[in-house]
């Protein structure tokens, strides 16, 4: 009886040898300065143009917010997040707290916010569609299913070391983010304020739960929601790279069904059946900053609900077919 | 051989599904230790398949296949301990060195250190590149490549699916006497091919399988011996040397356009040569007539049967018996 | 030697990935206990409403413009967007010596002088006026026109004793509007402009829609002259005749033409 250790060893000696996580540390390294300074440029415009006061450009989003609410060519849907929002906005106004005090730590909140249903699910498929299928599509699998290892072993210490990578893929963005940002930001603001707890009914903000958490609180929270989508994500990469022998082809289909579903996102008030989509779900951050949900009726239980489905799922299929299967070439 | 040596393998029965198609309908052998078992067939005969099954990558539909008196698809845990092999070309990780290779190896099973890998590297003579990446390697250093891995767990069992592809002649010969030193030191080596006279030159036995079937398994010298060969005869006059060998009645004539012989041998072999199956014991005694008839003999050829012949015989035997 | 950094190496990752997945559980944790009973979680407190200060800002060396109101403040109309508001803040920086900042622009389409009122209560919209030492302002156009608007010119709504009562409703709303402006900030110069007819060119509506506008700013001028830091600017005579020219396509709203007039007037009362 050998024990995982080894294999698990075996495993991250591949992952880092083949480079593939170096491509993703690059990626971050190079796209996060990029939108440093598109954020920088956008702080700078603001603040030279509301007198250095964020209130009162707080105050012009809020305004410029309420003329689209009159206006009949705004689609409700987009009305009702907006007042969502405008409530919110006006609630951070009032109790004298800028939700974008520019510093680091919001660069990356905010960072992360927008990474959690595209780019950090690219990044974990970068590692998920590869770590099975590339030993089937070099044929190695031949040599790794040959030593008097049990199947489910294999797999197992892969899907670990996929999680592992999984887990330093969402630190290390949030880490990069906040380094990178840091310089022309700085690197204060975590225990700058944020408000959280808004409870939305229809379009009606509740304030009654509203409390204030410190950022570092609040980015901690928000990197383990995004962990966790992040996990189902690279489950059912694992499947797919299980079940498809081409590495590019298994990234394809992940990518395809992710993009899919971001363009769904938009559209699923009208499909309320959407909501049972792994995609739709993905952005479990939203129940934390109080941003309604694409379709009546979801909550933070049901989304953790239904990823947790699809994730078993496809750790169930993989799994299965990996010790079942006949490995014909 | 000895016959009373212990069975390392063995394969009783097995058959495989694939769909709705029998792939492979009846193969039974066992192969014993210390000798060079070979298992030859034509592409496509189910020879891969019959392998894949003996290292638990594919599950028979039927049968039984045990190691060492494990099962191997039951308990590969225990059965695969004690087998080294190469499936089809020896692929390793490019990315990693051959040492991190073997490393990535020797990890999967318990007990092995880094004085066996070194031994191994030793054995197989790749020490001066095996920290160079894989991805560097020739065909044949990645041959020794797998061999090393294959030896890495000391099996008792060693199975080698066409391993002289991509090796030059003087490294075929350096592998076969490699190979003799295995079986000799009490190995069990299983040797597969297409081609029969590597199998006569390695094998001591060997099974012949043709459409997912075993048609024989028998002592290579005792598969051949018994057997018609072709004879090709240089001799003048050639009406003579005709009348004389079709007088004693030991020889089946041919013609080119028969194309029972491989037209490669056929080069350069002039057109007044004669093409006959005959019983190599009898090539001495006709020989002697032609010479006491007075026939100018230039040449006597023997040419081994192809496997498609050898087939073909093995068939026709069992349907007159 | 190169093997033995490799397996250092993984080691060093395998214990990141390990730590990393416990900070992000821990934080996973959290996240659900925070989100599904709120407040739960430790370093939390609860918010208390905070004014902030203002520094005396509203010196004389400065223009800072606050404006407010409705449509017209907005801009609406203007296919060049910048409305009264932005060409007033141009000219301005053109004949003057001083620096001018338009601080904030707090217009909302289709507000009313009672709506306004309402708005003026909140903090946050007095914390910009009282940043500004100049506030402009329009109001009182939907008071009036609104539903004639949205009835399409409907003769009903337009009879003159409705419209009237409507004035008068209005007025008092405007008061307020002045009085809320004047409670944020005594000081700053609260220019008002005046409401103009926007149906002198429909026969039947020019003479009706006169006497209601002319009601309107009779009664603006009556609250704005009590006060010596409050101008009214008047529009009236500047759509009289010129409607054609200086409405936009609604037939409701200036064009940008109609803006640039307004514009000039009120640059010229207040260089």
């Amino acid at each position: 009886m050998s024990s995982l250790l080894p294999l698990i060893q075996n495993e991250t000696i591949k992952v880092l040898k083949k480079k593939r996580f170096y491509v993703v540390l690059l990626i971050l390294i190079v796209l996060i300065p990029v939108f440093t300074y598109a954020q920088m440029k956008i702080a700078q415009n603001n603040r030279e143009k509301f007198n250095q006061d964020w209130r009162l450009e707080l105050q012009q989003r809020i305004t410029d917010i309420q003329n689209t609410l009159g206006s009949d060519r705004v689609p409700e849907e987009w009305k009702k997040y907006r007042r969502i929002m405008l409530q919110q906005l006006q609630y951070y106004l009032d109790h004298d707290v800028n939700p974008d005090e520019p510093n680091g730590v919001t660069f990356t909140r905010t960072f992360m916010d927008n990474a959690v249903t595209l780019f950090i699910p690219l990044l974990v498929m970068a590692i998920a569609s590869d770590i099975v299928s590339s030993e089937r599509s070099t044929g190695t699998i031949k040599m790794l299913l040959t030593r008097p290892v049990r199947r489910w072993k294999v797999l197992l210490s892969k899907w670990i070391v996929l999680m592992m990578f999984t887990g330093i893929i969402v630190i290390l963005t949030a880490l990069l983010a906040y380094l990178i940002s840091g310089m022309v930001f700085g690197y204060g603001g975590w225990t700058f304020p944020i408000f959280t707890g808004f409870a939305l009914s229809g379009t009606e903000v509740n304030f009654d739960t509203v409390h204030i958490v410190p950022s570092w609180m609040y980015m901690l929270m928000q990197c383990g929601l995004i962990w966790f989508s992040s996990v189902v994500v690279a489950a059912l990469g694992f499947m797919i790279s299980v079940l498809v022998r081409s590495t590019a082809a298994s990234i394809v289909t992940l990518m395809a069904t992710l993009i899919a579903g971001s363009i769904l996102y938009n559209m699923a008030s009208s499909w309320p059946t959407a909501k049972y989509l792994f995609m739709i779900n993905l952005k479990l951050t939203d129940y934390l900053a109080g941003t309604p949900a694409p379709v009546e009726g979801m909550s933070l239980p049901f989304s953790l609900g239904v990823l947790a489905v699809w994730g078993i799922a496809g750790l169930f299929v993989a799994f299965r077919v990996f010790t079942k299967q006949d490995i014909l070439n | 051989m000895n016959s009373a040596a212990a069975i390392v393998l063995s394969v009783q029965q097995v058959k495989k599904m694939i769909g709705r198609k029998l792939i492979i309908k009846n193969v039974t052998f066992d192969v014993r230790a210390g000798e060079i078992f070979g298992f030859l067939g034509p592409n496509g005969s189910g020879k891969t398949t019959t392998i894949r099954m003996l290292v638990d990558l594919i599950k028979p539909t039927e049968g039984r296949i045990q190691v060492c008196g494990f099962d191997v698809n039951r308990d590969p845990e225990k059965a695969l301990r004690y087998v080294g092999s190469i499936v089809e070309n020896p692929e390793m990780y490019n990315f990693l060195t051959g040492w991190e290779n073997l490393d990535h190896f020797a990890r999967m099973v318990p007990e092995i250190g880094d004085d066996r890998i070194h031994e191994v590297v030793e054995i197989v003579g790749l020490s001066n590149r095996i920290h160079d990446k894989v991805k560097t390697y020739s065909l044949g250093m990645r041959q020794r490549l797998g061999i090393a891995q294959a030896l890495l767990g000391r099996p008792n069992l060693l199975i080698l699916d066409e391993p002289t592809n991509g090796l030059d002649p003087l490294g075929i010969k350096e592998l076969r006497a490699f190979i003799r030193t295995l079986a000799d030191s009490g190995m069990a080596v299983f040797v597969s091919s297409h081609l029969l006279s590597e199998i006569q030159l390695m094998c001591d036995r060997v099974a012949i399988i043709s459409r997912g079937e075993v048609l024989a398994v028998d002592d290579v010298e005792q598969l051949l011996t018994g057997r018609n060969q072709f004879v090709i005869w240089q001799a003048k006059p050639e009406k003579k040397a005709r009348d004389i060998l079709s007088a004693s009645g030991a020889v089946t004539f041919f013609n080119r356009e028969d194309e029972v012989i491989d037209e490669a041998v056929l080069v350069g072999v002039p057109d007044y040569a004669i093409l006959t199956e005959t019983q190599p014991e009898s090539i001495a005694e006709l020989n002697r007539k032609l010479m006491e008839a007075g026939v100018e003999v230039e040449g006597i050829q023997r040419i081994m049967p192809t496997l498609e012949q050898l087939f073909l015989e093995i068939t026709e035997g069992e349907r007159i018996e | 030697m190169n093997r033995k950094s490799t397996s250092r190496l993984w080691s060093w990752i395998a214990l990141f990935g390990l730590l990393s997945t416990l900070v992000l559980a821990v934080g996973f944790g959290f996240g659900v206990a925070d989100i599904l009973s709120p407040a739960s979680v430790p370093f939390t407190e609860m918010p208390s409403v905070q004014t902030p200060p203002v520094k005396e800002t509203a010196q004389a060396d400065e223009w800072l413009i606050a404006t407010i109101g409705d449509s017209l403040t907005r801009g609406t109309g203007d296919g060049t967007g910048e409305g009264y508001v932005r060409r007033v803040v141009k000219m301005l920086d053109k004949v003057q010596d001083k620096p001018v900042t338009l601080l904030n622009n707090m217009a909302v389409n289709g507000m009313r002088a009672d709506q306004l009122s309402e708005r003026l209560n909140q903090e946050s919209i007095g914390y910009v006026l009282k940043k500004a030492n100049i506030v402009l302002l329009t109001i009182g156009g939907n008071d009036l026109f609104q539903s004639a608007r949205s009835e399409q010119f409907g003769d009903q709504s337009l009879n003159q004793d409705t419209l009237l009562a409507k004035a008068d409703q209005g007025v008092v709303h405007l008061k307020k509007v002045f009085a809320g402006i004047r409670k944020w900030n005594p000081d700053a110069l609260i220019v008002y402009v005046g409401l103009y007819n926007p149906f002198t060119d429909l026969e039947e509506m020019r003479e009706i829609g006169n006497n209601v506008v002319q009601k309107w700013n009779d009664a603006a001028f009556q609250m704005i002259n009590k006060d010596k830091n409050m101008i009214m600017v008047p529009t009236f005579d500047l759509f009289q005749q010129n409607i054609g020219m200086y409405l936009s396509s609604d037939h409701f709203h200036p064009n940008g033409d109609g803006y640039q007039a307004i514009a000039e007037r009120i640059v010229q009362s207040i260089r």
